[in-house]
C-alpha cells in the first residue's frame, strides 16, 4: 500500500480552559479513500479536522501527504488540505463568488490573471458560471456550498475535508452534493450526522466519542454498533 | 437600509454610465464635489450649470430620476437646519439656499455614483487608487457580513418578542435595559465567533497576513474619454457664471 | 449620531481639505498600530465588528416617556479591540455610511473621521486606559462612553463654526445640551453592554498594560472635558474662532498653503477668489492623495523589512 495521505499518531489537544478535547487519536487515510466521521456533538470531530489544516495545534505526530506538520511546513500542508467549512458564509468572505474562488491562488503567489483564469475554469466545472459575479449573500445554501467547494478545489488539494456538509441543505441539495462528492477523485474526510449521506459518499467510517476513536469499519457496521440511526 | 438596497439593485443596470470603469466615475464625482464645494457661499444661481450637468448624467444613467431625487432628500434636514439658523440670524436667504443646494447636489452625485456602480467595484477602485489594503479588506468584510449580522439581530428581536407575547405592555424599564444590553453582548459574541470562523477559512486557503488584490481591468479609451469630457464639463459649468458676469 | 455626520456643501474648502489631510496620517498610524496588535492579520474581526456596530445602532434602549436611544459604539470598540483597531472600524463605517446612505459627505469624510474615528475613539479610550484596573473602573467606562460622543460633537461644532456657519451662544448652548444628553446615554449604554460582554467572556475586553493610575485617569478625563469646554466656549463667542485663528496664524497659513502654489499662474479667468479656491481644493486633494500613497508605501516597506 502506498503512503497514507493523512497519518495521525497520538494526537492530544486540551482547550485553553483546561477541558480535554482529543485524547490520543490514531488515524490513517489512504490516497483516494473516503471516510465518514460520525459521533456526537462535542465528541471532537471538528477539533480533529481543524488540526489537519494546522488551524489548531495540539501534541502528537501529524503528517499530511508525507509532510510532518510544523511551523515551517504550515503553508505546504494547507495547500494539500482542502477544507470545506460547516458554515459556507464563513468561507465565502469576498464580495463576489469569482473573487472568492480566486482568493486562494492569489494568496499563494499566483499572478492575478492566472488566478482568475483558474477560478473561471473551476467555476465552469462545477456548473456555477452564472453565479460568478453574484454576492454570496444572495445565493441559496446549495449554491453557497458549491461556491465554497470551488474555492477549495481551485487549490488542487490532495485531501478534501468536509465539516457537516449537509447542514442547511434541503434533500435535493443533499442529493446534488452526494453526487458531486462521489465524482471527485480526491481522498475525502467527511464529518456528518447523516448516516444515509455518509453511506452514499464513503465506505469506511470512524466513530468519535470523548475525544477518542471508538470504532472504525464499514459505515453500516459502525452505525449499527453505536446505534447511530434515526427511528 | 432600503435606500442602499435600491441603489444596489440599480447598480446592476447596463447604461453607458454603468459600463464605465469605477475609478473614472469616482474621480469624476470627486471633481464634481469640489466644483460644488467651491461655488461662492451666497450665490445659489452659480449652482445651476452644475445642477444641469448632474441632470445630464442622471439622464445618461437611465435610473428612475424622481425616485433618486426623493430618496436622497433624506439628507436635507441637516443643511436645512443650518440654513434656517443662518437665515434667521443674517436674513440672508441667498446664502441659506446656496447651502441647502450645495449639500443636496453633493449627496445626489454620490447617490448617482452608487446607482451606476456596484459597491465591490468601488472598493476595488479605492484599492487601485492607493487606499491601504487593510482598510479595503475591512470594508469588504464589513459589507459582506453586515446583512448577516443584522439578520441575526432581527431574529434575536423576534425571539424576544415571542417570549413577551401576552406579557404586560408596560414593562419595567430596568429589565428592558438589562435585556437590550444582554442581547447586544450576545450579538457581540456571535460576531466574534463569526470572525473566528472567517479567519480560519482565510488561513486554510493560504492567507498569511498580506493582501493581494485583483486590480480592476485596464482603463479603456472610453474611460479616458469620459474622464476628460466630464472634467472639462465640470470645469466649464463651474466657471461659466464667473465668465458671464 | 446622525446629527454628527457632516454632509458635503457646508464645510469651507480650507476646513475640509485640512481635515482630510489630517485624517490620512491618523488612519495610517491606526492601521500600523492595529497590525501589530492583531494575530496573523486577523482582519475579518474588524470587518465583522463593524457590521456588529451597524446592527447595534438599530437596537433601542428605552430612556424616558417612550423615547429611546442607541449605542454609537466608538468607546465600546476601543475598549474591546483597542483604539487603533477601533479607528479603522469606525473609519470603514463612515466610508460606507457616506457611500451607501449619503450620511456624511465624501469631501467631509476627513472631518467626520477626525471627529468620530480619531478624537472620539481616543477620548473614549483614555479614561478606560487609566481607570479600568482600579475600583473606579465603572466610572472609567462611563467617562469613556460620555467623552467619545461629547468630544466628537464639540469638534464638529468647531469645524462648522470655522466654516462660517453662523452660530450664536444660544445655538451652541442648545446643541451642547443635546450632545450632553446623547453623551450621558452613550456612557450608560457602554457601561451596560461592556459589563454584559465581560460576563460572557472576560477575554473580549482589552486589558490595558501597566498599573492602574487613578490620578492619570481622572486627569485625562478632566483635561479632555476642559478642552471640549474651551472649544465650545470659543465657538459660542461672536467671531471667536476667526480671531483665534488669526492670532495663531492658522488662517494665513491656510491661505499660503492653498493659494501660494497658484499665485504665479495668473491666468485671467483663474484670477478670482473662486478660481483660487477651486485650484486650492484640487491641490489639497492631490496632496492628500500623495500622502495616502506615501503612507501606504512606508507601511509596506516597514512590514517587509
Amino acid at each position: 500500500m502506498s503512503l497514507p495521505v493523512i497519518d495521525v499518531r497520538g494526537l492530544h489537544y486540551t482547550y485553553p480552559d483546561g477541558t480535554p478535547a482529543l485524547r490520543g487519536i490514531d488515524f490513517q487515510l489512504a490516497a483516494g479513500e473516503s471516510v465518514a466521521i460520525l459521533g456526537a456533538n462535542g465528541s471532537g470531530k471538528t477539533t480533529f479536522l481543524l488540526h489537519l489544516a494546522g488551524l489548531i495545534r495540539g501534541e502528537g505526530d501529524l503528517r499530511i501527504g508525507g509532510i510532518p506538520l510544523s511551523d515551517d511546513t504550515l503553508s505546504d500542508v494547507r495547500g494539500k488540505i482542502g477544507y470545506v467549512f460547516q458554515d459556507s458564509d464563513d468561507q465565502l468572505f469576498m464580495p463576489t463568488v469569482l473573487e472568492d474562488v480566486a482568493f486562494g491562488p492569489l494568496h499563494n503567489g499566483m499572478d492575478p490573471a492566472e488566478s482568475l483564469r483558474r477560478a473561471h475554469e473551476i467555476i465552469a466545472t462545477l456548473g456555477i458560471t452564472h453565479l460568478a459575479n453574484r454576492a454570496p449573500y444572495h445565493l441559496s445554501a446549495g449554491e453557497k456550498k458549491r461556491a465554497a467547494l470551488a474555492g477549495v478545489l481551485v487549490m488542487k488539494p490532495e485531501v478534501l475535508v468536509f465539516d457537516e456538509p449537509t447542514t442547511f441543505l434541503d434533500p435535493p441539495g443533499q442529493n446534488d452534493l452526494a453526487r458531486l462528492l462521489s465524482a471527485l477523485p480526491q481522498a475525502k474526510l467527511i464529518a456528518t450526522h447523516d448516516v444515509y449521506f455518509a453511506r452514499r459518499v464513503a465506505k469506511r467510517a470512524v466513530f468519535f466519542a470523548d475525544g477518542r476513536i471508538a470504532g472504525d469499519g464499514p459505515v453500516e457496521a459502525v452505525a449499527d454498533r453505536f446505534h447511530w440511526r434515526l427511528g | 437600509m432600503g435606500h442602499s438596497l435600491r441603489l444596489d439593485e440599480w447598480a446592476r443596470g447596463a447604461s453607458r454610465l454603468h459600463r464605465l470603469d469605477a475609478r473614472a466615475k469616482l474621480i469624476a464625482v470627486l471633481l464634481f464635489l469640489i466644483a460644488v464645494s467651491t461655488t461662492p457661499p451666497a450665490a445659489p444661481l452659480a449652482l445651476l450649470p452644475i445642477a444641469a450637468l448632474f441632470a445630464v448624467a442622471l439622464w445618461l444613467s437611465a435610473l428612475p430620476a424622481a425616485e433618486l431625487l426623493l430618496r436622497t432628500a433624506i439628507v436635507l434636514p441637516f443643511p436645512a437646519f443650518f440654513a434656517l439658523i443662518s437665515w434667521l440670524q443674517n436674513g440672508n436667504a441667498a446664502s441659506a439656499s446656496a447651502l441647502v443646494g450645495r449639500s443636496y447636489l453633493s449627496a445626489l452625485a454620490v447617490a448617482l455614483l452608487m446607482g451606476v456602480t456596484p459597491l465591490p467595484e468601488i472598493l476595488r477602485a479605492l484599492r487601485a487608487l492607493g487606499a491601504p489594503a487593510v482598510l479595503v479588506m475591512v470594508l469588504q468584510s464589513l459589507v459582506r457580513y453586515l446583512q448577516l449580522v443584522v439578520d441575526h439581530a432581527l431574529r434575536m428581536r423576534r425571539a424576544a418578542l415571542c417570549r413577551d407575547a401576552g406579557a404586560l405592555p408596560r414593562r419595567n424599564r430596568q429589565s428592558l435595559w438589562h435585556r437590550a444590553s444582554g442581547a447586544l453582548a450576545v450579538l457581540f459574541g456571535r460576531s466574534y465567533a463569526r470572525a473566528e470562523g472567517v479567519h480560519h477559512a482565510m488561513l486554510a486557503r493560504g492567507f498569511r497576513g498580506d493582501f493581494v488584490s485583483l486590480h480592476p481591468a485596464a482603463f479603456t479609451t472610453r474611460d479616458w474619454l469620459f474622464l476628460a469630457g466630464s472634467s472639462l464639463a465640470i470645469a466649464a459649468a463651474r466657471l461659466a457664471p464667473q465668465v458671464a458676469l | 449620531m446622525e446629527c454628527m455626520h457632516i454632509p458635503d456643501g457646508i464645510l469651507s474648502v480650507p476646513v475640509w481639505a485640512t481635515l482630510n489631510a489630517a485624517a490620512v496620517p491618523g488612519v495610517g498610524w491606526a492601521v500600523r498600530r492595529a497590525r501589530q496588535g492583531l494575530a496573523e492579520g486577523h482582519v475579518p474581526l474588524l470587518g465583522v465588528m463593524g457590521a456588529f456596530v451597524f446592527a447595534a445602532q438599530r437596537m433601542n434602549f428605552p430612556v424616558v416617556f417612550g423615547a429611546s436611544g442607541h449605542l454609537l459604539g466608538g468607546a465600546l470598540l476601543s475598549m474591546t479591540l483597542g483604539p487603533g483597531a477601533a479607528t479603522i472600524v469606525l473609519t470603514s463605517i463612515l466610508i460606507l455610511q457616506s457611500l451607501l446612505f449619503q450620511d456624511g459627505g465624501l469631501l467631509a469624510l476627513g472631518a467626520n473621521t477626525v471627529n468620530m474615528a480619531i478624537i472620539g475613539v481616543w477620548a473614549g479610550w483614555l479614561p478606560y486606559r487609566f481607570l479600568s484596573n482600579g475600583n473606579l473602573r465603572t466610572l472609567g467606562v462611563f467617562a469613556g462612553g460620555f467623552l467619545s460622543v461629547f468630544a466628537a460633537a464639540a469638534a464638529a461644532i468647531c469645524e462648522l463654526r470655522l466654516s462660517g456657519v453662523p452660530m450664536n451662544a444660544a445655538i451652541v448652548g442648545v446643541s451642547t445640551a443635546v450632545f450632553v444628553a446623547t453623551a450621558v446615554l452613550e456612557g450608560l449604554i457602554t457601561v451596560a453592554v461592556l459589563q454584559a460582554v465581560e460576563r460572557l467572556n472576560p477575554g473580549w475586553l482589552r486589558k490595558p498594560q501597566g498599573l492602574p493610575n487613578r490620578s492619570a485617569g481622572l486627569l485625562a478625563t478632566v483635561s479632555v472635558l476642559m478642552m471640549i469646554g474651551g472649544v465650545l466656549y470659543i465657538s459660542a463667542l461672536p467671531d471667536g474662532l476667526e480671531s483665534l485663528a488669526a492670532r495663531l496664524g492658522v488662517a494665513s497659513r491656510e491661505q499660503l498653503l492653498f493659494a501660494a502654489p497658484m499665485a504665479d499662474y495668473e491666468v485671467p479667468f483663474l484670477a478670482g477668489e473662486w478660481g483660487r479656491k477651486a485650484l486650492g481644493g484640487l491641490a489639497g486633494l492631490t496632496i492628500i492623495y500623495g500622502l495616502c500613497l506615501t503612507v501606504g508605501r512606508l507601511l509596506v516597506r516597514q512590514r517587509s523589512a
